[in-house]
Order: C-alpha cells, then structure tokens, then sequence
C-alpha cells in the first residue's frame, strides 16, 4: 500500500510540476541527467534477445513486472515480436514508480530505440513527455491503459469501461432489483478502478433500487477484499453480492465468505479474468469477470509497430480498442485450458 | 521502584484496549460478538507474528525491513514446494530454512561487517521480491490444496489456526526474552552496547542470531499468511514490516532499544486491529482511516517519547536490569 500511495503521490507531484511549467518549453526538457543509472540498471534485467542483424530497436516499458497483468503482457509481446526477423525487443521495468517509468523513456530515446510500447503508470502525467518524444522523432504507443491524451501515439487498449460493463450487465440479469452489493475498489486515483466503478453506476446501480451497503478501497489485494469482507459480515446479514473491481479482492472476499459459510448466498464479480479468477469460476465460486486479453493486445501491438517502422502506416500511428471478453460458468472452461498451456495454471 | 513502574506501563496498554473495546461496543452493536472478536484475533495474528520478530531486532537497537518481503518469499515458496510434493512438513520446513538463511544474510551484513540494518534490511527487500518473481515469473501460485490449513483450518472447530500459531510464537518470544540468556542479551545489546562488549558479551553472535530468528518468525508468518489466503502471493506481504514497527512501537517497545516486551507488542498489535476493525464496522470511509491510522502512530510514538524525557527509567524492564546484573 505504502508503494502505491507512493506512486498516486508521485503522479499528483509530476502533474503539478507539468502544469507548473506549461508556460516555459525549457522547463518540460525532462531532466537528462538521472536517466543512465536507472537505464543501465532496467537494460541489465531485460531477457537478452537474440541479436538480430540491424533490426528495428524496440522497447517495452511495464509498469511493474511483478504484477501479474504486466508479466503476462510481457511474455505475450516478447512472444508476438519473436515472429518477425526484423524487430528486437527490451523490456525496462518501472517497478510501480512513475519516476522510474519516466527515466526509462528518456533512456530508449537518448539510446535511439527506434519505438517505445508503454504500459503507462499514469497515462495523463506522461501524456506531455510522450507527445513531445514523438514530435523529436521517436514513436510511441500506450498498450493496455490510454487516456488518449496524445493524438500521435498509438493504441492498444481494452477499456477499463467496458471491462465494467459487460459484468456489470451481467451481474444485472442475475441479481434481484432490490439487492444488497458491497464494493471493493482499487488504489486511490487508479484510472482501471475509476472507470470501472463508473460501468457498474451506469450500467447497475443509478435509477435502480439496488443499495450500496458499503464501499471501501482494497488497494487490489486478496488480503484486504478478505478482511474487509470479514467486518462486514458481522454488520450485515442480507449481502447478495460483492461487487469487486479486480479478481483478487473478490476471491479474498471468497475466501472470508467461505469461512463464515455464507458462500451459497452471496455472489462474487470481478475483473481481470486472469488464472487465480478462472479456477475460482470453475469452482462455482466467482459468478464472473472480465478479460483484457494480453495476447490479442500483444499480437495487435507488434502489427502496428512494424507496419509504422516500415512505413506502412503513413501516418505514424493507429489507435485501437481490442474487444473486452465476459468469462462466466459457460465458457470458462477454454480459459482453464489456455492458462494450463502458457503456464500461468499448472495441473 | 522501577519495576511497579513498568506495570503500570503494561497496565496502561490494557486499560487502553479496554477503553477502546467499551467505545467500540457502544458505537456498534456487532463488535462484542465472539465472531468479530476471533476475526480481530485472526486478522492481526500474521502481523503479530511479524511484530514479534521486529520488536526482537528492535530491542537490539537494530531493525528488519526485510520482514514483509521476506514473508512473500518464503509463504509463496513454501506453496510451491507443497503444490511439487504434497508434504506440509518438507514445505513448512523449506520455508523456515528460506527464512533462516535470509535472515543469516542480514545478520552476516549487520552483525558481522557492521552495516546499518537499515540499509542491508531495505536492500534485502527487493532480493527477496526479485527472487521470488524471478521464479514464479511474476505469477502468483494457485490451487495450493490442503496447504490452506496452515491458514483456514481450526483447531477443536473454534480457534481459528492463525490465531494458535500467534499463541505459540509468543510464547516463544516471552520466554525467549524474559528467561533465558539470549534473551537479556539482546536488552543488553540494545540498551547499552559497549557496556554489553565489556561485560563480556558476544555482539556479532547474539546480533547474528537475533537476525535468523527475525527470518524464521517471518518466514513462518508468511506461510500462515498464504494459506490464509489460500494462494501463493508474492506480493502481499509488503507493508508488514512497517506495520510491525508501529504494533511494537505502541506496545512500548523503545525505538532506541534495550526495552520492549512481547506482551506489550501483542497488545500493540491488537489495538491497531480493533481500531482497523471498529472503522470498517461503522463504514469509515477509506481516506479517513488512513488520517485516523496516522495519528493514532503518531500519538504512540509521542508517549515513548515523552515518558523517556520526563523521567528517564521508566521505561527499563525487568528484565534490562537483570541484564546489567550480568555485567
């Protein structure tokens, strides 16, 4: 939690001092002094790729390698750029610190990578830096999480929306009009939590009768959705549902629920549709969630970058939205499969 | 003298988590009941855990940052290792040996060569975390099967198993501090250390130890942490060490070292958990436990502090004193 106030406070910072120094060009120059140390430091950790003969220099910038979206992306997109001779790609991990991302970005264009893919931290703090990278000559996409503050940068993004609203849809067809929800968001100022809090007011609870008993925010962590969902069984008898923003509060909130053998009269929703949330379907525990599919982002991502290097696109960039898929009881048995193939499940 | 003092001081912290619990029950009607008082237990016991091995480091005067990241290590590979062999024992030990030699690590560097804990204990987070994810590929380890009992399972149908093993670790931290050598050795280190060297005591060794429990104390956290979670989550044990300190901390642990009491931690460790389950009882919004949480930090760390300036004593246990005796 520490790390992720961390990071909410260092976007507000790195906002303020955007706005701060709107007036004078000087003073957005990102100061190029910090970046060789955190790059040399990033470039060591990144897979050496086989050195292909002249390729197009390409660097991938997560968010934090450690979470379990953004290793996933990585290993698709490493996978996807392996099919084509003429790309390399590095990955630079940003360890969830937006300074870090910002220094890793400065280092790939002052190394003269030929594309930068940026799974940003916080899309509108880096917007400024990414616009004015691209208006230098280095191209550059956000994948995943855009607020499409920069015309020219690309984009692969499944939106945080839509990911809200096909469960939310869902949970609507399946909870009775007058229900009892609780809520689990993520971090404090988290675009994906904001947004999908937004689905689930539009496309569930504004104009219905259906109460909000309590809300809290779980940082994203089973531990907490767990406690929290301890508590609040002691208050409350008649919850019919727990609304979760991610997959791993909603199973912590499983497992409580488990615990205080209530599992039968409650129903879990989430979102992320990762391998933790597919095992917790096929169980009958999860009622549903939503997948932003790295694998098709990763596919579309390494497309794009190669038709802009080679000169296909004409006009340096291209935006789209990969379609968000529902993971419920009926079809969650080929996302068993899939995950026990790449790994991400074992037997 | 001193030492009715000191009960007093043990004695203030109860009065303290009594004041509280009779607010609590009045505020809400649902915190009395023997459900929500064994989810406080369970809730704080993999803190508690933590916090025994702080408060232990911190009597020395040092401290273990290491201890949250540690706990993610060793729980998740501990998971791995069960989910490979299907046998709790081999798993439930490898972890404590994670811990164990983590915990040498730490204490080669801080007992031995003389670096700042703080430092090694800071750096030893992101090998740990780097280890782990380096392994798992940034994974998180599923269907653990029975593993979970190490967390979810209770004993005789009501002590939740959490809850045993905080018991037993602080058993062990009591005795290990108030009645055996060892023990007054860490008071000693802490409280005065060049007194400590002339008295005839092995710094490098006691310190050295001190830092392999502290590791084993995690690990073991750790694992009842995963199971209680029921997967293997890298992850989630980062922000225990820092919880840990401000449970030692209010439970009168001096941050200078040479005085604390495993009690006393315990008894921090619960007032934070009351407090954190009192405002989610009555829906406090989420900012404000933040602000509220900060405060309540501060205001203990504002009592050691002022009890140490007004009258200088106050503070030493029983068991410190014993220790000088051994000068």
């Amino acid at each position: 939690m520490k790390k992720r106030l961390l990071s909410v406070l260092m976007a507000a910072v790195m906002t303020a001092a955007l706005l701060a120094g709107c007036g004078s060009k000087e003073e957005q120059q990102p100061a190029q002094t910090e970046a060789p140390a955190e790059g040399g430091e990033a470039e060591a950790e990144a897979p050496a790729p086989e050195a292909k003969e002249g390729a197009y220099k390409v660097a991938f910038l997560p968010t934090d390698m450690s979470a379990t979206f953004a290793s996933w992306l990585a290993e698709e997109l490493t996978t996807a750029f392996a099919a084509y001779d003429d790309m390399e790609l590095t990955i630079m991990d940003s360890k969830n610190v937006l300074e870090t991302q910002l220094s890793n970005m400065e280092t790939c264009v002052a190394q003269g990578y030929d594309y930068v893919i940026l799974l940003p931290l916080e899309p509108a703090a880096e917007d400024d830096y990414v616009a004015q990278y691209i208006e230098e000559g280095t191209p550059f996409m956000n994948i995943n999480l855009d607020d499409l503050g920069v015309e020219k940068a690309s984009s692969v993004i499944a939106n945080p929306y839509d990911l809200g609203t096909v469960v939310a849809e869902f949970a609507k067809e399946h909870l009775d009009a007058d229900a009892n929800v609780v809520v689990l968001l993520g971090p404090s100022g988290n675009t994906d939590s904001i947004e999908r809090r937004r689905a689930y007011d539009d496309v569930l609870l504004n104009g219905s009768n259906i109460t909000v008993l309590e809300e809290q925010i779980g940082d994203w962590e089973k531990s907490k959705g767990m406690e929290f969902m301890e508590s609040w069984m002691q208050v409350h008898d008649d919850i019919d549902a727990v609304l979760s923003m991610n997959d791993a509060m909603a199973i912590g909130a499983i497992e409580a629920a488990k615990d205080a053998g209530r599992l039968d009269q409650i129903q879990f929703y989430g979102v992320d549709g990762l391998a933790d949330a597919a095992v917790a379907i096929e169980q009958g525990e999860l009622n549903a969630t939503a997948l932003q599919d790295a694998q098709v982002m990763a596919t579309e991502a390494a497309r794009i970058v190669h038709e802009v290097l080679t000169g296909e696109n004409t006009e340096g960039y291209e935006k789209i939205q990969i379609p968000v898929t529902l993971i419920t009881p009926d079809n969650v048995g080929e996302f068993i499969t899939r995950y026990t193939e790449n790994g991400m499940l074992t037997e | 003298m001193k030492s009715r003092k000191v009960d007093m001081k043990k004695y203030s912290l109860i009065l303290i988590l009594f004041g509280m619990m009779i607010v609590c029950s009045l505020l809400n009607s649902s915190f009395l009941s023997g459900t929500n008082l064994m989810n406080i237990l369970k809730q704080v016991s993999i803190v508690t855990i933590c916090s025994f091995a702080q408060g232990m480091i911190i009597i020395t005067g040092d401290i273990d940052l290491s201890i949250g990241y540690l706990a993610g290590m060793a729980g998740t590979f501990a998971c791995i290792i069960f989910v490979a062999t299907q046998n709790l024992f081999l798993a439930f030990m490898a972890g404590v040996l994670i811990g164990a030699v983590v915990g040498a690590v730490n204490g080669l560097f801080v007992a031995y060569f003389k670096l700042p804990a703080f430092i090694v204990t800071l750096a030893m987070q992101t090998v740990c975390f780097g280890i782990i994810c380096r392994y798992t590929g940034g994974q998180n380890v599923y269907k653990i099967g029975d593993f979970k009992v190490l967390g979810q399972s209770y004993i005789a149908g009501v002590i939740p198993i959490t809850v045993v093993f905080m018991v037993v670790m602080f058993v062990i931290t009591h005795v290990v501090l108030k009645y055996t050598k060892f023990g007054r050795y860490l008071y000693a280190i802490g409280g005065n250390k060049e007194a400590a060297i002339a008295a005839g005591i092995q710094v490098v060794k006691v310190k050295w130890s001190a830092f392999i429990i502290s590791g084993v104390f995690a690990a073991i956290a750790g694992m009842v942490m995963m199971g209680r979670l029921n997967a293997g989550i890298p992850s989630e044990g980062q922000g225990y060490e820092t919880d840990a300190i401000t449970a030692t901390v209010i439970g009168g642990t001096s941050f200078a070292g040479g005085a604390g009491t495993a009690f006393g931690t315990f008894l921090g460790s619960v007032i934070i958990g009351v407090l954190n389950n009192i405002m989610n009882l009555m829906g406090v919004d989420s900012y404000v436990q933040m602000i509220t949480k900060g405060f309540i930090i501060i205001g203990a760390v504002l009592v050691d502090s002022l009890s140490k300036q007004g009258r200088t004593g106050i503070k030493i246990m029983a068991s410190s004193s014993d220790a000088k005796k051994t000068k």
